[in-house]
Order: structure tokens, then sequence, then C-alpha cells
């Protein structure tokens, strides 16, 4: 039985992570906050996709 | 458990181990968001906020469920999932019930999914603090001890580069050196600075 425990915790892990993920995305963001999504303004990475990425050139 | 190994903690992981320019962790947000002092504030309360909840989740998981089972070369998977769920969870609970906070905190939390200085200290905390004889107890406020230390450090570092950044914008400096490259020229010497506080305690 304890072999399966990895794959139990694995497997229990990325279901919370899907569930999180799934409600998060259902919750609305707060009428007032949503211009401030682009204040971060990261370029941490060059993800064009990511709502915080800005262009250095802006 | 005492006020001395708390203090010592947060002094040893702020300023003698600092997270970014000791360690070179979490360099990402220390580059990309450190262009303006409001935006280093902000990353550097999320920072704090997730990686003392990651430490204490990730250190009660590997004592109660890793350990005990032998399974701790998953430890890493595991520790991953527990941070992305954890960012998940704590942006839905500030998005739902503290708009305040999530006005000041909530755009900065999705980026710290990635910020591997969150893992770095959750993996460090089961390197250097875990032991089989430490009680969990013990084992759980140091740990929690570190990360607020790690935090605050990170969180130092962070505003104090982007007021740096702030004047550099505005310097005069040879147009192959702006950007990035005097940055981390500027991350250079901050680094020996922090250098000669090894030893201190």
């Amino acid at each position: 039985m304890s072999e399966f425990v990895p794959y139990i915790m694995i497997g229990g892990l990325v279901t919370v992570y899907i569930l999180t993920y799934m409600l998060n995305k259902k919750t609305p963001i707060p009428e007032e906050c949503r211009d401030l999504i682009n204040d971060a303004s990261c370029t941490s990475c060059h993800n064009f996709s990511c709502s915080h990425h800005q262009d250095d050139e802006e | 458990m005492s006020w001395t190994v708390f203090v010592t903690a947060i002094i040893s992981a702020m300023l003698i181990n600092n997270v970014i320019l000791m360690q070179f962790l979490g360099i990402c947000p220390f580059i990309g968001v450190s262009k303006k002092t409001s935006s280093a504030i902000g990353m550097s309360a999320a920072v704090l906020f997730v990686m003392v909840i990651a430490s204490a989740v990730t250190y009660t998981i590997y004592d109660l469920v890793l350990a005990p089972y032998n399974i701790d070369y998953i430890g890493t998977i595991a520790f991953i999932l527990v941070i992305a769920s954890l960012v998940q969870l704590l942006e839905m609970i500030i998005k739902k019930y503290s708009k305040t906070l999530y006005k000041a905190l909530g755009i900065y939390l999705p980026l710290i999914t990635t910020n591997c200085a969150i893992l770095g200290v959750a993996e460090s905390n089961i390197t250097n603090i875990w032991t089989d004889s430490l009680p969990y107890a013990q084992g759980l406020f140091l740990a929690v001890s570190t990360a607020v230390g790690t935090g605050l450090g990170f969180g130092l570092i962070l505003f104090a580069f982007s007021s740096v950044r702030e004047r550099l914008d505005s310097a005069n400096i040879p147009k192959a050196w702006k950007g990035v490259p005097i940055s981390l020229v500027v991350a250079g010497i901050m680094s020996l600075a922090f250098a000669g506080l090894v030893g201190v305690i």
C-alpha cells in the first residue's frame, strides 16, 4: 500500500491545484481593481500573453 | 522557541544570507519589478505574505507526510504544487473578501507563482532546519522565522534597488549601459556591500 503514497500525494496536489485554479478563474476581479493590472509593469519574463507584461519600449 | 531565536533567524536570513544578493534567488522580480518604488513595495509585501504561509505549509507537509512515508524525493515537485495552489487560493480569497488588500497585493500574486525565492526558502527550510529529532513545533517556528527574515530581506533589497533605478533613469549614462546592464552593475556593488555583513552573527 505504501508504494502508492507518492502517486496519491502528487495526484492529490495536482487536483488541489486544478481546483484552486478553476475557482480563482471564476472569481471576478473587483470593479475598482481592473485598471490596476497595468501598474505591475512587470518585465521579468518575455511571456507576452501575460496580462502583467509590459513592453520595455512603452 | 524564544525571542532570541526569532530575532537571530530574521537577521541572519535578512542581512547575512540575503536571498537575492547572497543566494541569487528571485532575480526575475528583482530586475523585472524594480522600475518603480510603488511596484517594488507591492511585490515585496506579496512575497513576504506568500513566503511565510508557503514555508509553514511545506514544512508541515514534509514533516507529517513526506518524511514519515520516506517519499522525500518528491519534495520539490510537491512544494511547487503547494506554492502554485497556495497562490491561487490566496488570490481568490483576497479577491473575494478584501478589495483593499487586492488593490495592494493582488496584481503581484500571480507573478509569485514562478518566484524561485519562495521555492528556495521552502527547500532550504528542509535542508537546514528539518531533522528527524527536532520537534515539529520548534522546526515550524524556525522555518516561519526564516521565511519572515527572507521576505523582509527580499523587500529591503527590492526597495533599495528600485530607489537606485529611479535615480538611474534620470542619470546621464552611456546608451549601451542603460536599463538592465547598469542595474546588474548596481546589484553587484550591493552584493559586495552585503558580503561585508558575513560574520556579524
